[in-house]
C-alpha cells in the first residue's frame, strides 16, 4: 500500500530487461491526482518501454506498479483499462478499418456487457449501450474535434488527427490517468497545440489526470507541472520544467547545453 | 430518408424471391439433379466460409484447421445416425457441439501462439485430426468412409427430391449470414475487429483479446460443425479425402476471392469456386494453374476480393453522384 492517499501511481523500482539490455533500471516515480506529469529523455531511454511495463503490455522484470494504491503490477491489461488507466501508443495507434465513430465505440467495450445472447437476439440491453454508446461517443468526439470526421474511416485520417482518433479511444475507455506516448510527434506547431491544450481541458473538465511523453520541449514544459527525465533506462532528474531545465546532468544528456525555456 | 428505406426493402424483396426462384428454375432445367448437387455443395461452403469469415477475415486468425471441424460436424452426426439411431436433427446439433469441442482442443493451445506460427499449429493439428479418421477404422470407417447415409427427413418428408436439400440450405445460409451479421455489429464483433486491426490496442482499450480470439474461434467452429452435418446427408457419403488441406485450400481461396471482412464475400466466393470447374470444362486439365493465377491476379489487384471491388466502386459511385449533386 502507498502511504500517500493523493498518489494515483506510483512505480517502486520497476524493472524492464531485453536479455542483456536493461531498458528500464530501478525506477521510482509517483504522480498525484489531478496533476499533469511529463516524462523526457533521449531516444531510446526507455520512456515507451516504461509505458508498456505500467500498463502491462510487458511484464515487469522487477518492481512494483501501484494504481490508485492497489498493486496492478500482475493485473491483466485488459483489467488495469477497466480499472481506469488509459494509455495511447507511440505513432498513434489506432483500429485502421474502423471509422472515427467505431474507433471510439470499441474504446467503450469495457464499459459495456451486451455478449453473444445479446447479438443474436438483439435484446434491449444491446439496443440501450449501441444507442448510449454512439451518443457518448459522439461527446467525446465533440471534445477533441473530430465530431465531422466521424465516418471517415480513421486509416484515411490525416496523420495529425489520428494521434486525435488515438486518445478519444482511450477517453472512451473512461480513464482516471491518462498514459499518451508523444502525442505530438510529427504534428506541425498548431497542431501540437491543439493537442496539448486538449489534454488540459481533459483535466480540467474530467478531472483526468495525464502522464505525458513528449520530444517537444517547448511544448511539454508548457504543459506538464512535474517532469522526470530517464536517460538509459535510469531515473536521472525530477521537478518542475525550470528545475530540470537547470540540472546540469539532464542537459549533458539531453537539452544540450544553454538551453533555456522557452515561451 | 424514406427513399433510401424503400430500396432496402425492395432489394430484400428481390432477394428472397430470387432465392425462392432459383431452385424453381433449376427443377425445370435439363440436368437438374447435378445442378441441385453443384448448388448445395455451393451453399455448403458458403456457410462454411461464412464461419471460415468470422475467424479468419473478422478477427484475422489464420487458422487452417477449419476443415477439422466441418469433418466433426460430419463424422459424429453421421455416426449417431448410423449407429445409434438418434434423430438427424439431434445429431445435427451433436454434430456441431462436437465441433465446437474439437475446436476448444485446437483453439486454445494454438491461439497462445501468433500469425505464422498459429496457422502452422494450426495445420498440425489438421493433419492429426485427418490421421485419426483414415486410421481409426472401427468408428470412422478409415479410408473406406462411412457409407449409404441417410437421406434427411423434416416433418415427415423424405429428402429424395435434391430440390428440399437446395431449399433447406438455403434457409440455412440465410440463418448463418444472419447470425455473422448479428455477432459483427455488435459488441462482440467489434471486439474481433480491433484484435485484427492492432492486439496490442485491443487489449489496452481492455478487451481481453485472449477470449474473444478463443470465442470467435468457437463461433466458427460451430458454424463449420453444423455445415459438416448438413454436407454428410447430401453427399450419403464421407472419407477422409472429403477432408483434406487441399480442400481446406479452396475454402481459403474463396473466401479470398470472394472476399474476405465482408458478409457477401464468402458466398460469391464459394460459388466462384465451385461453378469455375464446370465452367472450364473444356479446360480441366489446368484448372488449378487457372485457379491459382487467378487468386494472384485478386491478391494483387482486388487485395478485398470481388466483394471489396464492389465496395470500393458503389463508394466511388456515390461520391462521383453526391460531387455531381453539388455541383449543381
Ligand atoms: N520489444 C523490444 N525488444 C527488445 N528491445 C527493445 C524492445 N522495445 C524496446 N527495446 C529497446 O529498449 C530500449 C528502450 O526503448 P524505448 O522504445 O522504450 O525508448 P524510448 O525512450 O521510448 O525512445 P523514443 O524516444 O525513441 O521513443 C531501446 O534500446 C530499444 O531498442
Ligand atoms: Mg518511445
Amino acid at each position: 500500500m502507498s502511504e500517500n492517499g493523493n498518489y494515483l501511481l506510483e512505480c517502486r523500482g520497476v524493472t524492464k530487461r531485453f536479455g542483456g539490455l536493461v531498458a528500464v533500471n530501478n525506477v521510482d516515480f509517483y504522480i498525484k491526482k489531478g496533476e499533469i506529469f511529463g516524462m523526457i529523455g533521449p531516444n531510446g531511454s526507455g520512456k515507451s518501454t516504461l509505458f508498456n511495463t505500467i500498463s502491462r503490455v510487458y511484464s515487469a522484470d522487477g518492481g512494483q506498479v501501484f494504481f490508485n494504491r492497489e498493486d496492478i503490477t500482475h493485473v491483466p491489461p485488459y483489467a488495469i483499462t477497466v480499472k481506469g488507466l488509459g494509455r495511447t501508443y507511440q505513432g498513434s495507434k489506432v483500429f485502421p478499418s474502423l471509422s472515427v465513430l467505431e474507433n471510439v465505440i470499441v474504446g467503450r467495450h469495457c464499459r459495456t456487457r451486451s455478449f453473444l445472447q445479446d447479438a443474436i437476439f438483439r435484446t434491449p440491453r444491446l439496443r440501450r449501450e449501441e444507442k448510449e454508446g454512439r451518443e457518448k461517443a459522439l461527446r467525446i468526439l465533440e471534445l477533441v474535434g473530430l465530431a465531422d470526421r466521424k465516418d471517415t474511416r480513421v486509416a484515411d485520417l490525416p496523420y495529425g488527427l489520428r494521434s486525435i482518433a488515438g486518445i478519444a479511444i482511450a477517453l472512451a475507455t473512461e480513464p482516471k490517468l491518462l498514459m499518451t506516448d508523444e502525442p505530438a510527434a510529427g504534428l506541425n506547431p498548431k497542431e501540437t497545440l491543439t493537442v496539448m491544450d486538449l489534454l488540459r481541458k481533459m483535466r480540467a473538465e474530467m478531472g483526468i489526470t495525464i502522464f505525458l511523453i513528449e520530444h517537444n520541449m517547448r511544448a511539454i514544459m508548457n504543459t506538464a507541472e512535474r517532469i522526470m527525465v530517464l536517460n538509459y533506462g535510469s531515473k536521472i532528474c525530477e521537478g518542475t520544467p525550470r528545475e530540470v531545465s537547470a540540472d546540469e546532468q539532464v542537459c549533458t544528456a539531453y537539452l544540450g547545453r544553454g538551453y533555456r525555456i522557452q515561451g | 430518408m424514406s427513399n433510401s428505406t424503400l430500396k432496402k426493402v425492395l432489394g430484400y424483396v428481390i432477394l428472397i424471391a430470387l432465392l425462392v426462384a432459383v431452385p424453381l428454375v433449376i427443377n425445370n432445367l435439363p440436368g437438374r439433379a447435378y445442378l441441385f448437387h453443384l448448388l448445395c455443395i455451393a451453399l455448403i461452403f458458403s456457410i462454411l466460409g461464412m464461419g471460415y469469415n468470422l475467424t479468419m477475415g473478422f478477427t484475422g486468425l489464420s487458422n487452417l484447421a477449419h476443415i477439422s471441424m466441418f469433418s466433426a460436424g460430419a463424422y459424429v452426426s453421421t455416426i449417431l445416425v448410423q449407429r445409434f439411431d438418434v434423430n438427424y436433427w439431434l445429431s445435427f446439433l451433436a454434430g456441431a457441439l462436437s465441433a465446437v469441442v474439437l475446436g476448444a482442443f485446437i483453439g486454445v493451445p494454438s491461439l497462445r501462439l501468433r500469425g505464422t506460427y498459429f496457422s502452422i499449429i494450426t495445420i498440425a493439428f489438421a493433419q492429426v485430426v485427418y490421421i485419426v479418421e483414415r486410421n481409426w477404422f472401427s468408428v470412422t470407417g478409415g479410408t473406406d468412409g462411412l457409407l449409404e447415409i441417410p437421406n434427411i427427413s423434416l416433418f415427415g418428408i423424405d429428402f429424395l427430391n435434391k430440390m428440399n436439400y437446395a431449399y433447406l440450405f438455403i434457409v440455412m445460409a440465410v440463418l448463418t449470414f444472419l447470425l455473422v451479421k448479428a455477432l459483427v455489429q455488435s459488441r462482440v464483433g467489434r471486439a474481433f475487429i480491433a484484435i485484427r486491426d492492432g492486439a496490442d490496442l485491443a487489449l489496452t482499450t481492455g478487451i481481453n483479446t485472449t477470449m474473444y480470439k478463443i470465442i470467435s474461434f468457437l463461433t466458427g467452429s460451430f458454424i463449420a460443425g453444423y455445415a459438416g452435418a448438413l454436407y454428410a446427408p447430401l453427399m450419403r457419403f464421407i472419407d477422409p479425402e472429403d477432408f483434406t488441406l487441399g480442400v481446406m485450400l479452396n475454402v481459403l481461396s474463396a473466401l479470398v476471392i470472394g472476399g474476405a471482412r465482408t458478409f457477401w464475400g464468402p458466398i460469391i466466393g464459394a460459388l466462384f469456386i465451385i461453378a469455375l470447374p464446370e465452367v472450364l470444362i473444356p479446360l480441366r486439365a489446368y484448372l488449378f494453374l487457372i485457379q491459382g493465377i487467378l487468386m494472384v491476379l485478386i491478391i494483387i489487384y482486388f487485395p478485398g476480393g470481388i466483394m471489396g471491388g464492389v465496395y470500393k466502386l458503389m463508394g466511388w459511385w456515390k461520391r462521383r453522384r453526391s460531387a455531381g449533386g453539388a455541383n449543381k
